[in-house]
């Protein structure tokens, strides 16, 4: 088997990060970050955290269970099924490298996409060389750009919905949290670091068929 | 002499001389002595005492003495019952050591019995008690100077007549007459000795033999034959009876061989029943051979079954393998279409918006270097050259990806399908294995193995014993002696019959002429044959011994021991020792001029032709003593016992 050639590319992680920006982010309290911004998406490892969701659709898929597990939507059952069905966690994974603090990739280039077109902007605290958080400041030219993208093509269109149930399961949590409900996973722990962090889809399978044959009793 | 006739017996049976020896002596076959003459014996005096009881009572001591060659009588007056029969059955008994048949009050009477005797100049004594009818004494021989050498001593009537037949048998050189006692194989070799012997010295009662008084083991043949001197006679009745005891030996060997092969027979039976029983165990046991068989099958077919599993299962983890590699690679390749969908679209969007400043610096995007990004397609932000990709570039490569993605899909559904079937296969695979095993472990473990090796080495004993018993049951070899014995016997009979031919014409002269001469005067001719058979011519007629008058059996029977004793004297080969002992010749009888006659011819012969003595005794006492020397008599009055 030869090795995958990984095709993915910036323009398809520029829409990916838009999508989540938009589907995470909140609107702002006030215009001190300009009149254009329409919402704010706080902490780099919040936007890695959602990411790293819409990139794993199985670990995704694993989270919508947890919530079926917690609140019992049938929506939420039924999704993940569909994830796991249209071989979600094959086709449309797009692998990460486990870091010190989770997965992460630099987001530099995919940024600078959205940044050039005055889509998304990023505000940093702290000192230049040592920069303590990235707040990501969606425009009204970035939303709008979304639903274009989204309208272009179904499969674009895909990265906006996936984006939204990531930022639904993921709630109001920080990314550190998030982080952590990912650490959960046996796999995503046991993954060496600089390593490529591995697929659970036929656990998460398994578990969707019990908790299917349970929800059927 | 001997020594050629044992090389004649040899070359007969086809033996070796020194076998034939050792055999014929073995079987007391033996070849006639040297001719000696017979010896001669005579009473030179009776004497016994006693004490008469019952009807009469008294002592009594009988004495008669200065006896010799001669007729002797014991006679009375018309008289019987006083004494006379006495006197001679005494003295046959003395001689006898058997009592033949003494009154038994008057053996009761009895208390001392004398006889001596002379064998030619040898002087000899019995001496004996009678107590209670039983004798108890000595046989002694009288030296010239007076002195008693004792030869035998005796205290029963066993005794006795074994110390008597001992002493004359030797005495007389007569060879006992073996006979046959008792059938086949429980057949025993007797002898007749002195006993059966000494009937050629008296002659009683009804005169029913030529010789002796009975017929049995053929005994006045055998009687003639030895008195005869009949050469090899002795031999042909010993080799004929060795030849019938080596019969009976051979009756009992085949009875004992009968048994035995009866015996193995029963083994036999016994064996072979086993060995049917233990083959019958055995194909029973076959059974467990097919089992042992089908137990070697079963645990083939859970290799076969196995291997077969290992084998499929190996080609389903390649197909798997294969299959998720495919679908990997059809993944992948549909990821690039995509991504090159996505990113082509996205490129298009974001390419159609204009840059507004630079992601690093965030420094504004000048109107001059847009204008140059339109006309010279440099980037407006770094003024690089823009890439120039054309729609129909990404068109192909977005076909390219599609195909590609589209052929692995394909590639990978086989693949997948594939693995399917062979999943299939591998579940049939593992439940045949899973069947061959549960078949294996079904089969009860069997000691079946070892109990047929057992069968199989009982089998093997048994046969071994079957085989052995078939060999063991060869006839056991003929007797050695017997062609060696038939062959001194037919060689002996031969000139025995060559001999008595010319012996017995004689014999029957001598009888002729002497019946005639004791008053059978109608007789004109006998017959003797070698069985002492009479025959003969009777006043024109033919008769049989048995069919002529009492009296005429007497002198018939007289004739013939003296016709025997003459004939020995003649050949020098006889072996009568000239003793007869004549009970009462003319008591039956009518015509007084026939006991004349007997008496006057027996004096005649007795003292002038050949050595005899002669007792006899008679009722007649007035011939007696008319006819014999009156001192040679014993005489009662009338009225008075003799003793």
């Amino acid at each position: 088997m030869p090795p995958a050639v990984e095709t993915h590319t910036d323009q398809q992680s520029a829409v990916r990060l838009l999508a989540a920006i938009c589907a995470a982010a909140y609107p702002p309290a006030d215009d001190k970050f300009g009149a254009d911004v329409v919402a704010v998406l706080r902490a780099q490892s919040r936007l890695q955290a959602l990411d790293f969701w819409i990139r794993y659709p199985d670990y995704l898929a694993n989270e919508l269970l947890n919530e079926f597990e917690k609140t019992g939507a049938k929506d939420d059952l039924n999704l993940a099924r569909r994830i796991l069905n249209d071989r979600e966690p094959d086709l449309r994974r797009v692998p990460m490298i486990r870091y010190h603090f989770g997965a992460f990739e630099p987001l530099h280039n995919p940024l600078s996409i959205l940044r050039s077109r005055g889509l998304v902007r990023q505000h940093r605290h702290g000192e230049p060389g040592h920069v303590t958080d990235t707040w990501y400041l969606l425009t009204n030219a970035g939303q709008e750009a979304m639903a274009k993208l989204a309208d272009a093509a179904v499969e674009l269109a895909w990265y906006r919905d996936r984006a939204a149930v990531a930022a639904r399961v993921a709630g109001a949590a920080g990314g550190a949290a998030l982080k952590g409900r990912q650490y959960l996973q046996d796999e995503y722990a046991a993954t060496p670091l600089k390593g490529m962090i591995p697929s659970i889809a036929k656990r998460v399978r398994a578990r969707l068929d019990e908790l299917t044959e349970a929800a059927g009793r | 002499m001997i020594e050629r006739w044992h090389e004649q017996v040899a070359s007969k049976a086809g033996a070796d001389l020194s076998d034939v020896e050792t055999i014929l002596k073995r079987r007391g076959v033996r070849t006639r002595r040297g001719a000696r003459p017979a010896r001669r014996l005579r009473v030179t005096s009776l004497a016994f005492s006693g004490e008469k009881k019952g009807h009469v009572t008294g002592r009594f001591d009988f004495s008669w003495s200065g006896l010799g060659d001669g007729v002797w009588a014991v006679a009375s007056d018309g008289t019987n019952l006083v004494g006379k029969s006495t006197v001679l059955e005494i003295l046959l008994w003395s001689l006898r050591g058997d009592v033949k048949s003494l009154q038994v009050d008057v053996r009761k009477w009895l208390e001392h019995v004398r006889t001596d005797f002379t064998l030619d100049e040898d002087a000899f004594a019995v001496d004996f008690d009678v107590v209670k009818g039983v004798p108890a004494g000595r046989l002694m021989r009288i030296l010239p100077d007076g002195s008693v050498d004792e030869k035998d001593a005796f205290e029963t009537h066993v005794g006795f007549a074994s110390a008597m037949s001992d002493f004359m048998m030797e005495a007389l050189d007569l060879d006992p007459i073996p006979f046959q006692l008792g059938k086949d194989e429980a057949a025993k070799v007797a002898e007749h000795g002195w006993k059966a012997l000494s009937g050629g010295l008296y002659f009683w009662g009804e005169h029913q033999r030529l010789l002796g008084e009975t017929d049995f083991g053929g005994l006045p043949g055998r009687i003639l034959q030895l008195y005869v001197g009949m050469p090899w006679a002795a031999t042909v009745m010993q080799a004929s009876a060795a030849l019938k005891d080596l019969g009976t030996e051979e009756l009992r060997a085949k009875a004992v061989q009968r048994t035995a092969s009866e015996l193995s027979a029963k083994a036999v039976g016994q064996i072979q029943g086993d060995l049917n029983d233990a083959r019958d165990r055995l194909s029973k046991l076959a059974d467990d051979t097919d089992f042992v068989r089908r137990i070697d099958g079963l645990a083939e077919a859970v290799v076969k079954a196995t291997a077969a599993y290992n084998e499929i299962e190996r080609r389903l983890v390649e197909a798997e393998d294969e299959a998720q590699a495919l679908r990997a690679a059809a993944d992948a390749d549909e990821r690039e279409a995509r991504d090159i969908r996505e990113t082509f679209v996205a490129s298009s969007f974001f390419n159609g918006l204009q840059p507004t400043c630079c992601p690093r610096c965030e420094a504004a995007v000048t109107k001059d270097r847009i204008k140059r990004e339109l006309t010279d397609f440099n980037c407006s932000i770094c003024t690089e050259p823009l890439p120039a990709e054309k729609m129909e570039d990404v068109n192909e490569r977005l076909a390219e990806a599609e195909d590609r993605a589209s052929a692995t899909r394909a590639a990978a559904d086989r693949a997948a399908a594939s693995a399917r079937d062979l999943g299939g296969l591998v579940k049939a695979a593992r439940d045949d294995m899973r069947h061959a095993r549960e078949a294996l472990g079904a089969a009860p473990a069997s000691s079946g193995l070892r109990q047929r090796r057992d069968i199989e080495l009982e089998i093997a004993r048994l046969e071994g014993m079957l085989k052995a018993h078939s060999e063991g049951a060869a006839a056991p070899p003929a007797a050695p002696d017997r062609q060696v014995v038939a062959a001194a016997h037919d060689l002996a009979k031969t000139a025995m019959d060559e001999a008595a031919r010319e012996l017995l014409s004689e014999l029957d002269d001598e009888v002729l002429k002497l019946a005639q001469r004791f008053g059978f005067v109608s007789l004109e001719s006998v017959a003797i044959n070698a069985q002492a058979q009479m025959n003969l011519q009777k006043g024109g007629a033919s008769a049989v011994f048995g069919d002529v008058t009492k009296g005429e059996r007497l002198r018939l029977r007289i004739a013939t021991a003296i016709a025997l004793l003459r004939m020995g004297k003649k050949l020098g080969v006889g072996r009568h020792p000239g003793l007869l002992i004549i009970d009462s010749p003319g008591a039956d009888e009518t015509d007084d001029s026939n006991l004349e006659a007997l008496l006057k011819e027996l004096r005649s012969i007795a003292e002038t032709e050949v050595g005899l003595q002669v007792f006899v005794s008679s009722a007649k006492a007035r011939e007696v003593v008319t006819l014999l020397n009156p001192d040679n008599c014993r005489v009662a009055a009338k009225g008075e016992y003799l003793w």
